[in-house]
């Protein structure tokens, strides 16, 4: 199974298009990390995002979800909660049932993942992070393809 | 008509305290029985962002508001709109 994230914007607004275009176009499970991200899919695409407010944490914003995408998160924290939680799980509290974090949910699609497109554009802080979630993804024997935006 | 308030959730309001401005509508609803009247919605970007603290959006209208303010804002602004 592929996984695609985008994570952005690109640095020159006139590649937008390009860049969602390509995402779009990429066949496999599909997630958003970063809210102007999802805006400009949104615009793009007609789509809205539907935000699950219960899944939100005092440390992570909720998770979404919109037409042809998987999982829609907030950016930087939630990417950042990703790579630090990597190798720990949030504890479920027995007899509580509740909705996963952003986090957990986006660590859950990416660890089912053959390979993962990872489409990024601005942001030192989001590179960085990017650079260590792919460093965590090949050391579980993934294919991991970066494009900069 | 029903009324809609959304709340942004995104990198900035969260820091601002988004959370608990969720958490006190949520329960604000829960404890006025208002989840015919009233749709509370979450936004990853509402397009005024301010580090002054939470972006709300009152029928399609922005407001900033602290996470302190927040059951204030609620009861005065938000109920007046549920009931007129």
């Amino acid at each position: 199974m592929d996984v695609i994230l985008l994570t952005g914007p690109p640095e020159d607004s006139s590649r937008d298009e390009e860049w969602l275009i390509r995402f779009l176009g990429l066949p496999g499970k599909r997630i958003v990390a970063g809210g102007t991200t999802a805006s400009l899919l949104s615009r793009y695409t007609g789509g809205e995002v539907v935000i699950r407010l219960d899944s939100q944490r005092p440390e992570i914003p909720p998770w979404g979800r919109m037409a042809g995408v998987e999982l829609v998160t907030e950016g930087v924290i939630t990417l950042e909660a990703v790579v630090n939680g990597w190798n720990k799980k949030e504890e479920s509290v027995k007899g509580c049932e509740r909705e996963p974090s952003a986090a957990d949910k986006m660590s859950d699609l990416l660890k089912q993942a053959d390979t993962v497109f990872l489409l990024t554009g601005l942001g030192p802080r989001r590179r960085e992070l990017i650079v260590r979630l792919s460093r965590l993804l090949r050391s579980e024997g993934k294919k991991v393809i970066i494009n900069r935006f | 008509m029903s009324v809609s308030l959304k709340v942004c959730v995104g990198s900035s309001c969260h820091l601002q305290g988004s959370e608990k401005v969720v958490e006190c509508f949520q329960e604000l609803i829960r404890t006025q029985n208002l989840d015919v009247e009233l749709e509370l919605k979450g936004s990853f970007c509402l397009g005024t962002c301010s580090n002054q603290g939470v972006v709300v959006s009152l029928n399609g209208e922005n407001e900033v508001i602290q996470p302190a303010r927040a059951e204030a804002f609620f009861l005065s602004k938000v109920m007046t709109m549920v009931n007129s």
